[in-house]
């Protein structure tokens, strides 16, 4: 057939620099060709030029072949508007396909994000300073091209010749972990060790990068690429004399069982049992009145716990206040 | 030239007045190390044909690599004369030690010339003759003057005229005699800055008793009644009396200046070529034309140089004014410059540039030398003519003759120079009069105090110790000598040994030099001695009085130390002396012991001394010479931060930056809050070599340099034009809101801090900070009353204000009443809004953010629920008794949560400043037996609302970023201040001040810069002015940006003036975009500008 044209590859139209918004109304499927890497800031409203983000102004069923959709059954499917408003609908609702820059913008900025956060969070246990973003950064790159397994050690460090190996060496050095510890022959033991602790492998988008962020400290702190640990919480406890002299009572309703088992053997009183969950306590006040006041330095995985145990055991009377969300050192 | 011994060096230490220190200075590449090549050449250390190129103080090998000196280093030389003590005497050998310092000349290590210049006595001042002076050349000469260095000077690089600028000999002298001017001009400048000052003291001493005079004249006359003119005239008459008789002169002495001139006739001037190694004084040639003009020596020194004419006819020297119309060229030109040019005509002239062998024939014959006929044979014309001035007018005889005549040897500079620098010096009052005598005198028998300044620590790695030193592929001649030193020291150490048994000192010195040398033999096993090679600091010391010994014990001051308070904290450490060190270049040679006026390396300071310190013999009345006042070092403006490449190396790092600062006058390092360590260098030149030493000798590992993290501030402002508040009926800065659970709604409204009150605060951090912890004490004992702060907390706020206070008076003793009153005093002031302000302070609940930061968080609740923090502790106790504790418990959270919100910031989560938060109201609705049951949940909830209330309330204000500055000081001649200018308005500085620098032509700016902007900003400025202009930065602190970063032209007006985008840049969203891109923050950016212009490659 002379008329019809032959299909061959120098005469195909590809459709580049197209991404399709597409919408499924009414059991049809409706398109509108939009630019690449535009859709999500029209979306967050940061490009208002809607001609920077539509090829056409028009609503298609098939996109690449050219097909536009036909009134009725855009009358169908969106009654009572008209076709421009429609390429609107389309475009805020419709699904996108995510062009490669945007998903690499969005992939730096929680990657960034949740490097501040971990920033924030840890410090060197031995001088209570905070590491810089970058100095986390490059911790956790190193966690993740190991692939989150310390076993695979042999192969990181053979790109590296000189730098490589002097870089282990220092590792060795800070860090007594498994790393260290494969080579002296029970290899099955930290190996075992290994496969329990909490891997990274890099950020996603589609997580909250708060969860992230704790989920990179476990991992570097398990690994341990420098000498991290979580900053501690700064907090004031406050309770009544009276309540501190009794013994941990079980919560009638809201502990589980086993805990109450654990929790009348121990010999401790409501004293003794806050204490144990400051690791270092700044001060205690025990002689002025009937309040006895403790400030320490707490580990924030314990908060919660603590925080509940002190409003169940003293019904409120006792008070957890928090002086310092994590403590770093000041100059 | 013969190799001369070290320890024919050793002998020469003992005799004082045989001994010269001095120093290389000069502008960038004008000579300096090449000319020290030459001198060393004198001794056989380096070939003679090789002086000039090799450049053997340059050990570093980016040194070498670069062509500039980076650090000084010092060579002790020795040089004999003979001398006639009497014109007809026997000549008599005279043998000098010579300790010389060659320093850099780049502007970033003028901190070593200034070491280096303080343990010298005199300094040979390098100018190239066609450069002329330049901006080095000016410092270095206002170094000597400030340090009372004798000077001289040399014009160097005098083949350039020749060969370059192929001036006539008369053209030469001209240039010459102006160049001279020029430096004589700067001289005279420094002298006429500090005849001026003399000048002003004196007027203000002779007004002084004028007046004093005067009112006891006026009470003369309020006694006599007589006629008033009468009364005048006596008293003035009597006033003159007055002032003669008090023994000030009543016309102001002009102080000689002569002496501080360079002048060719007083032989303080060289004219010199380093690389074709020539130099000559007026008094050689003087030497050399005395017998064939039959004009006496002395004579012909002084009319050499300047405007004297040599009759052909009658021989005889005329002034100008007998020239009688005469053309006469000056003797300079037609003695000495004509001879030189034909020398040069000979060698390298010519047709060809092959020289005129005719000429030479005669040139030699007449000069009666002897040129080897292997030279004379060669190709290379440079080779003849180097042979031809090293016979007829060698370099290191003109120098070292001219430096041991004209400077003065230690004895004598010391005799001049320490009673300044002592009076300088702090305390200088309680300096032991024993000791000072000594120092003067530089006496230096054994038993006398020892004194020595240390200027700085050289970092010598183990390999290089004499102890251990091995030389691979050196001559075996070389290694023979070696060996037989090595022997001779092990001699001495013995005989050391047997001297004094009791010498506990030496032979634990032997012990570790034997334990020394066995890791010796474990490292060669290892055959990982390069990397294992430790670093040894060595102390860069002057001995100035005694003498010192391997072993004995001598206590360290630091520059802080002054002898009114000898054991003040720090305590000046006692250190034992283990090894002391003939500095010789890159190689050391062991001494044991030293006399006064020497330039020695000591050994076993390390530890004890950061940069530079005092060393003496004992503690009570030891003068402080290394006080920081007393040196002159320009403050390091480059900051960069540092990090490991893996972050396995931080404390290697760590290591390293620590022994970097200690080696490294000019380097600073500190440790930031956020983390960073960043260290300050003075230019961008001193932080490659700094970061070069890091690499491979201190830290040893990948280490990158990046910007360190700008702070910025967030603040408010009622601004003229706002957006209308978001909800009308509340009011600006109000916010309402219910937490998610429904149960809790707190109330709050945020308000701008009058600038005062913002001020104040900032000031007074450090007082805010004591007041937490003094009540922390007071609660632990709360028998001791408020007025009265016992000793702990008072050496806490001591340290307190050491360690951080910006301003020095917030470290004074403010009391928690003072403070309420200073800081209700300063609300007082703001008159605006006075009901706002009113009783404020009593309602003050908490500081923010780290409770010590420029906003208040204020209790604007019916029942108080909030802690008062201003409040007495006792009253504080019974209202908490009222109030409610359920609701107080909650307003805990909310206190918290304030200092949550100020620590971040909405705009790009940085500290807010400036922000008052009025908590007006915190209702639960749900009973108090519930609410305490789910504390835990509503904690989180409260916290989280009362921020996002806050940081609404925030917004709802005009908001506006506040920058970091600098405050920069830029001294600056009259020429440059445009580009200066250009420079500073370009970074968005802003000029604060500029004065004349009287009495020179330099012009001092003050100018505000951002931290932001300064990233390069010495760098620029030095290139644009060509280092005419010296900038200094100190951190200042945050001035606002007045510019909304959110605004876009909303009127009709401002669409058009500016377009629907708002064209012009908003340079604070700049910045707030920039903050909030770093730290991950959700940025308004689009992906792709121009959505139809992206790349589409097909597939």
């Amino acid at each position: 057939m002379p008329s019809q044209q032959i299909n061959q590859p120098s005469n195909q139209i590809k459709l580049t620099n197209v991404s399709l918004v597409r919408l499924k109304k009414g059991k049809k499927r409706f398109e509108v060709p939009a630019y690449k890497n535009t859709v999500q800031a029209y979306r967050a409203g940061n490009e208002d030029d809607l001609d920077n983000v539509l090829q056409i102004n028009n609503v298609f069923i098939n996109v690449s072949k050219g097909q536009v959709a036909p009134n009725e059954d855009l009358k169908k499917s969106f009654p009572g508007l008209t076709r421009e408003q429609i390429v609107l609908e389309i475009l805020r609702k419709g699904e996108v396909q995510v062009g490669e820059k945007e998903r690499a913008q969005e992939l730096d900025r929680v990657h960034k994000e949740v490097i501040d956060i971990v920033a924030g969070r840890l410090v060197d246990p031995k001088s209570k300073r905070v590491y810089t973003t970058g100095m986390i950064e490059k911790a956790l790159d190193q966690l993740s091209s190991q692939g989150g397994h310390a076993g695979r050690q042999a192969g990181k460090t053979a790109h590296g010749d000189h730098t490589g190996s002097d870089r282990s060496k220092s590792r060795d050095q800070s860090t007594a972990t498994a790393d260290g510890a494969q080579p002296n022959g029970d290899a099955a033991e930290p190996a075992a060790r290994e496969a329990t602790k909490p891997i990274w492998k890099g950020v996603s988008t589609t997580r909250s990068a708060k969860s992230q962020a704790l989920e990179a400290m476990k991992a570097l702190i398990a690994h341990q690429p420098i000498p991290v640990a979580r900053a501690r919480m700064r907090l004031r406890i406050t309770c009544p004399n009276s309540i501190l002299k009794q013994s941990v009572k079980a919560a009638p309703k809201a502990s589980n069982d086993d805990d109450d088992e654990q929790q009348q053997q121990a010999p401790g009183t409501v004293k003794d049992k806050i204490l144990s969950f400051v690791e270092q306590v700044e001060h205690q006040d025990t002689t002025s009145g009937e309040e006895w006041e403790v400030v320490g330095f707490v580990e924030p995985g314990g908060f919660k716990t603590l925080s509940e145990f002190v409003s169940t055991q003293t019904k409120g009377r006792a008070r957890v206040e928090v002086l310092e969300m994590a403590v770093t050192h000041e100059d | 030239m013969p190799v001369v011994g070290p320890e024919r060096l050793v002998k020469l230490q003992q005799q004082g007045d045989g001994i010269r220190n001095i120093c290389i200075l000069a502008h960038v590449d004008h000579g300096k190390t090449s000319l020290t090549d030459a001198l060393i050449a004198t001794n056989g250390i380096i070939s003679p044909k090789l002086a000039g190129k090799i450049r053997y103080l340059d050990s570093r090998p980016d040194e070498q690599l670069r062509g500039i000196t980076m650090e000084s280093s010092a060579i002790s030389l020795y040089f004999s004369l003979l001398r006639r003590s009497a014109p007809d005497a026997q000549p008599e050998q005279k043998e000098f030690l010579i300790n010389l310092i060659d320093s850099p000349g780049h502007i970033d290590f003028s901190s070593e010339v200034s070491t280096a210049s303080r343990l010298c006595d005199g300094a040979v001042v390098l100018v190239d003759a066609v450069e002329g002076v330049c901006s080095q050349t000016v410092t270095v000469l206002r170094q000597t003057w400030t340090e009372k260095l004798k000077p001289i000077l040399v014009i160097n690089k005098m083949d350039r005229l020749i060969t370059e600028l192929k001036l006539s000999p008369s053209e030469a002298y001209t240039h010459l005699s102006k160049l001279l001017e020029q430096v004589n001009a700067v001289m005279g400048s420094f002298a006429l800055g500090e005849r001026m000052e003399d000048d002003l003291r004196w007027r203000e001493r002779i007004d002084e008793k004028l007046t004093a005079a005067a009112v006891a004249k006026g009470q003369d006359q309020a006694d006599s009644l007589d006629g008033a003119p009468r009364g005048r005239v006596s008293s003035i008459v009597q006033d003159e009396e007055g002032v003669v008789t008090s023994g000030t002169p009543a016309e102001y002495e002009e102080k000689d200046d002569d002496d501080i001139y360079f002048e060719p006739e007083r032989n303080n001037v060289i004219f010199s070529s380093a690389i074709d190694g020539w130099a000559f004084t007026p008094r050689q040639f003087a030497g050399l034309y005395e017998k064939k003009l039959g004009i006496k020596r002395r004579v012909l020194e002084r009319v050499l140089w300047g405007d004297f004419y040599l009759d052909p006819k009658t021989k005889r020297v005329l002034g100008s004014k007998h020239l009688k119309g005469r053309h006469l060229k000056p003797m300079f030109v037609q003695l000495v410059l004509e001879n030189i040019w034909a020398v040069y005509e000979a060698t390298m002239g010519g047709s060809n540039h092959k020289g005129d062998p005719d000429l030479l024939q005669k040139i030699t014959k007449s000069l009666n030398i002897n040129i080897p006929a292997h030279i004379m044979r060669s190709k290379d014309p440079k080779a003849i003519l180097s042979a031809v001035f090293a016979a007829w007018l060698p370099l290191s005889t003109a120098l070292l003759v001219s430096v041991v005549e004209q400077l003065p040897s230690p004895a004598a500079a010391q005799e001049l120079r320490m009673p300044l620098l002592l009076d300088a010096s702090p305390g200088a009052e309680h300096i032991d009069a024993k000791i000072s005598a000594a120092v003067t005198h530089s006496t230096q028998t054994i038993g006398e105090p020892v004194v020595a300044y240390v200027s700085k620590m050289v970092s010598i790695p183990e390999s290089e110790l004499p102890a251990n030193k091995r030389r691979g592929g050196m001559l075996s001649a070389e290694e023979a000598r070696e060996l037989g030193r090595k022997k001779r020291a092990e001699i001495a150490r013995a005989q050391a040994q047997v001297n004094g048994d009791s010498d506990v000192g030496s032979l634990t010195e032997a012990l570790s030099a034997a334990a020394i040398g066995e890791d010796e033999v474990a490292d060669d096993t290892n055959g990982e001695t390069q990397k294992d090679d430790p670093e040894h600091l060595i102390g860069f010391a002057r001995l100035l009085s005694g003498t010192l010994t391997v072993g004995d014990e001598v206590y360290v001051l630091p520059p802080k130390y002054t002898p009114a308070r000898p054991h003040a904290a720090p305590e000046p450490k006692k250190v034992t002396v283990t090894a002391l060190y003939l500095l010789m270049g890159r190689s050391l040679e062991t001494l044991h012991s030293v006399p006064a006026g020497n330039v020695v390396g000591i050994a076993g300071l390390e530890g004890a001394i950061l940069k530079s310190a005092t060393i003496c013999s004992q503690l009570t009345g030891a003068p402080n010479l290394s006080s920081t006042s007393a040196i002159s070092t320009n403050a390091p403006i480059v900051r960069v931060a540092l990090e490991p490449v893996f972050p396995g190396d931080l404390d290697r790092m760590i290591r390293g930056l620590k022994m970097l600062q200690q080696a490294d006058p000019a380097v600073m390092y500190e440790q930031l809050e956020s983390g960073e360590h960043v260290i300050l260098t003075a230019g961008e030149l001193h932080l490659e070599r700094c970061l070069k030493d890091l690499r491979e000798r201190f830290a040893r590992c990948e280490i990158q340099a990046g910007r360190a993290i700008v702070p910025y501030r967030e603040g408010i402002v009622r601004a003229e034009e706002m957006n209308p508040p978001k909800d009308p009926a509340l009011g600006r800065g109000r916010v309402e809101n219910l937490t998610t659970s429904k149960q809790v709604t707190i109330r709050l409204r945020v308000r701008p801090l009058p600038a005062p009150v913002t001020e104040f605060l900032i000031k007074h951090a450090g007082a805010v900070k004591r007041l937490y912890s003094e009540r922390k004490a007071q609660e632990e004992e709360r028998s001791v009353p408020t007025g009265e702060t016992d000793p702990t907390t008072e050496e806490f706020a001591v340290q307190d204000a050491d360690a951080e206070d910006v301003t020095g008076d917030a470290g004074h003793a403010l009391t928690l009443t003072e403070f309420r009153k200073e800081l209700s005093d300063v609300f007082a002031e703001e008159t605006a809004e006075r009901e706002v302000w009113k009783d404020v302070v009593d309602r003050i609940c908490s500081f923010g953010p780290r409770r010590v930061g420029p906003n208040i968080l204020i209790d604007a609740t019916k029942h108080a629920v909030c802690g008062r923090f201003l409040q007495e502790e006792h009253l504080t106790g019974q209202e908490n008794g009222q109030t409610d504790k359920h609701l107080s418990a909650l307003a805990d959270k909310a206190t918290y949560a304030f200092q949550l919100a100020t620590y971040q910031g909405p705009l790009c989560n940085e500290p807010m400043q400036g922000v008052a938060v009025f908590l007006e109201d915190i209702t639960t609705n749900v009973a108090e037996g519930e609410a305490s049951q789910n504390i835990g949940r509503l904690t989180g909830e409260i916290i989280r609302t009362t921020r996002d209330s806050i940081h609404q309330a925030f917004l709802d204000w005009s908001p506006r970023i506040l920058l970091a500055m600098y405050s920069c000081e830029i001294q600056a001649s009259a020429e440059v201040l445009g580009k200066v200018y250009s420079v500073i308005t370009r970074r968005r500085g802003r000029i604060v001040s500029e004065s004349l620098l009287e009495p020179s032509t330099n012009f001092t700016i003050l100018a505000l810069l951002p931290v932001a902007e300064s990233f390069g900003f010495s760098d620029e400025i030095r290139q644009r002015t060509s280092g005419f202009a010296a900038p200094q930065l100190v951190f200042e602190g945050f001035e606002m940006l007045d510019e909304d970063p959110f605004w876009v032209p909303t009127t009709e007006e401002e669409l058009e003036d500016l377009g629907e985008k708002a064209d012009k840049e908003n340079v604070a969203k700049r910045y707030v975009e920039a903050v909030r891109e770093r730290k991950g923050l959700f940025v308004r950016k689009k992906v792709v500008e121009n959505a139809e212009k992206q790349k589409t490659l097909k597939r």
